[in-house]
């Protein structure tokens, strides 16, 4: 059947170069010239003559493949907790305008859901999106990405240009990404924020969101969320897929230098996804492996519908577009004369996310290095954000997370 | 035979004359007609769906046969080949028409305009997924494979419900290939899937980018398309 396949796909432009022809049909491996800079083959897991040698270096492959996941996931746990920490207490306790809560109305149904969802990521959606849940929410998501990315390695080894294109061009593929995989059917598609946006819930919003929304999030809940559905993707193939569309060698503008690095990086987790599918599903490990990459190129054409309809809302003046939204999604990346001054200063400031002693995606085993004790998660993103210098000038100060709104106060070490 | 596996060898190319450039000919559709009636169960397919998956195959075909062609037999010379046998110098890059003062190297105000519209569309090819394409070093069969994916993949959200599913049966087999023949040319062939994999995110960008490029200069008539290039690209979903 595959051999029939491969027959029938036959080389249009020349009669004679059928595709059934040459060794290597036939599974009789043909050599190949790859003598290109970018592309490796071999590596550190090449089975040595010696039987046990070979066993050793699977093992190695194994363990390193499982600290790769493994540092992935714990960077999305500390993501997660931070996105829990902010809107779970603002469904608890009632917030007014100013966002000081009011104790004499918590709401007892909210805190009982979020008291019971301790395991998930963020309380069930209850209310639909509004255009101000969408700005608050897409402006925090990104927030995080850039404190996630830091955490990425070689990401801090690169100049600044280089970590601007790499976060602007992943930007929009967080966006959809991040509630895409946390919706739990094709219905609707849910924010962290405890809304939500079905098909047709473009009639209560103005024109920005509306914009913004009513052409993508069809999209999203058939092209993104419906695969994930059907694949039952798991937590540990959703940050491997996430690190490979942040980790994109081919981003436009990058130096060769870091071309390198990025592919390194991206190698290391494609070799890490393969063997977690081989582990948990060797029968369909291959075609498992192929689905979920292909979600890439539908995530991808997504972002350019997304940046799309943002330009134009902006360009006709449908809406205000969020500053940051605009520093990531809107600015021309080789116009450094407006260079994103706010992204800058966050990415010259320490991350705010524990990261381990030792990076996974680093050549060879490596061991996930216990997290500082002495932070919380929500207070170091407090102090990045609370640097003077990581305020936009165009923030209001009622969104600003500095007011405290939504910070918590310093609570004790999450591992001890 | 061509030991590139390409249609041209090197003296068979010539250069890109954009003043007489129409697009894809006669004969090109005819050619990839013919080779989407090879795909499995084309003839399977509803009337509308045969229609989208043709129309796509001819964009998917412009930029990775370009692609394949251009890593074959002008990586040398750092030349893009179309598939029309004709190449274009990318060492340095050419210019775009958007330069200052660039009408004068223009004889007439047509030529200028013809070639604003063409330029840019070559370059930003060029730039997205020649180049990114030729360092994968693809095989004849990985490239063989990679398109008739990419077609399938492209074509997927444009079917029915039932031309999804022989979509996925066909994806799923051509990836299984994919993976065969990966993982018999050495070690770290789930890292090469990977890498052919992801190339197609530029791939699609690019085939996007033609195809609303395309649709703008027919619109506007900038080239003297064939009237089939027309037809292709006016049909509604």
């Amino acid at each position: 059947m595959k051999r029939e396949a491969i027959s029938a796909i036959q080389f249009e432009r020349d009669p004679v170069g059928s595709p059934t022809s040459g060794a290597s049909m036939n599974g009789t491996p043909f050599k190949k010239d790859r003598a290109s800079p970018g592309y490796e083959i071999g590596g550190n897991t090449n089975m040595g003559v010696n039987g046990s040698t070979g066993q050793e270096n699977m093992r190695n492959a194994t363990s390193s493949s499982s600290s790769v996941i493994d540092a992935l996931m714990e960077m999305e746990a500390r993501v997660n907790q931070e996105m829990c920490n902010r809107y779970r207490r603002s469904q608890i306790f009632n917030m007014n305008g100013n966002g000081e809560a009011n104790g004499a109305q918590v709401d007892p149904v909210l805190q009982q859901a979020a008291e019971s969802t301790g395991s998930s990521a963020f309380a069930p959606p209850n209310r639909p999106c509004t255009t101000e849940d969408l700005n608050e929410i897409s402006r925090t998501t990104l927030l995080l990405m850039v404190e996630w990315a830091k955490t990425i390695n070689p990401f801090m080894e690169l100049s600044m240009d280089d970590k601007i294109i790499l976060l602007k061009n992943y930007a929009p593929q967080h966006l959809i990404l991040m509630p895409a995989f946390r919706s739990p059917d094709t219905t609707r598609v849910c924010l962290f924020n405890n809304t939500y946006m079905t098909r047709d819930n473009n009639t209560d919003l103005n024109g920005f969101a509306a914009f913004k929304t009513s052409n993508i999030t069809p999209r999203v809940l058939d092209e993104i969320v419906w695969p994930m559905r059907q694949l039952q993707m798991r937590e540990q193939e959703f940050v491997c897929l996430k690190a490979l569309a942040f980790l994109h060698p081919e981003a436009k503008g990058l130096s060769n230098e870091s071309q390198i690095l990025i592919r390194d990086a991206r190698n290391r987790v494609l070799k890490a996804l393969y063997a977690f599918i081989l582990d948990q599903m060797p029968d369909e490990a291959p075609t498992r492996y192929g689905n979920i990459l292909l979600l890439a190129p539908a995530l991808k054409a997504l972002t350019q519908l997304l940046i799309e309809n943002m330009t134009l809302t902006k360009f006709f003046g449908l809406a205000e577009v969020d500053s940051l939204l605009s520093e990531f999604i809107l600015d021309d990346i080789n116009d450094h004369s407006t260079a994103p001054v706010s992204l800058q200063q966050h990415l010259s400031s320490p991350t705010t996310l524990p990261t381990s002693g030792v990076s996974p995606l680093t050549s060879g085993v490596g061991s996930v290095g216990s997290v500082s004790s002495g932070l919380t998660p929500t207070g170091m993103l407090s102090q990045t954000l609370a640097a003077p210098s990581a305020i936009h000038p165009l923030q209001k100060q009622a969104d600003s997370l500095l007011n405290g709104n939504f910070i918590l106060e310093a609570k004790p070490p999450m591992l001890e | 035979m061509n030991i590139y596996r390409t249609p041209y060898t090197i003296s068979d190319l010539r250069p890109h004359d954009f003043r007489n450039f129409r697009g894809l000919l006669r004969h090109d559709f005819v050619i990839l007609f013919d080779y989407a009636t090879r795909f499995p169960e084309f003839s399977s397919f509803t009337s509308h769906e045969r229609n989208m998956f043709y129309r796509l195959i001819l964009a998917v075909d412009f930029v990775l046969s370009s692609s394949f062609y251009s890593y074959k037999i002008g990586q040398a010379h750092r030349q893009m080949i179309l598939t029309n046998g004709e190449f274009l110098c990318m060492d340095p890059l050419p210019m775009t028409g958007n330069e200052p003062n660039a009408r004068q190297y223009f004889e007439s105000e047509e030529d200028f305009s013809k070639y604003q519209s063409l330029m840019p569309l070559n370059i930003a090819i060029w730039e997205e997924s020649i180049v990114p394409f030729a360092r994968l070093n693809p095989t004849f069969e990985e490239f063989c494979l990679l398109k008739a994916l990419t077609v399938w993949h492209v074509t997927y959200y444009k079917f029915t419900e039932s031309g999804r599913e022989k979509c996925r049966r066909q994806r799923n087999i051509i990836i299984d290939c994919l993976s065969k023949i990966c993982h018999n040319q050495g070690a770290n062939g789930e890292n090469r899937i990977g890498e052919l994999l992801m190339s197609m995110n530029y791939i699609m960008q690019s085939t996007q980018r033609l195809t609303k490029h395309y649709i703008m200069l027919t619109f506007f008539d900038v080239l003297n398309c064939d009237a089939m290039l027309h037809e292709m690209l006016t049909f509604k979903y």
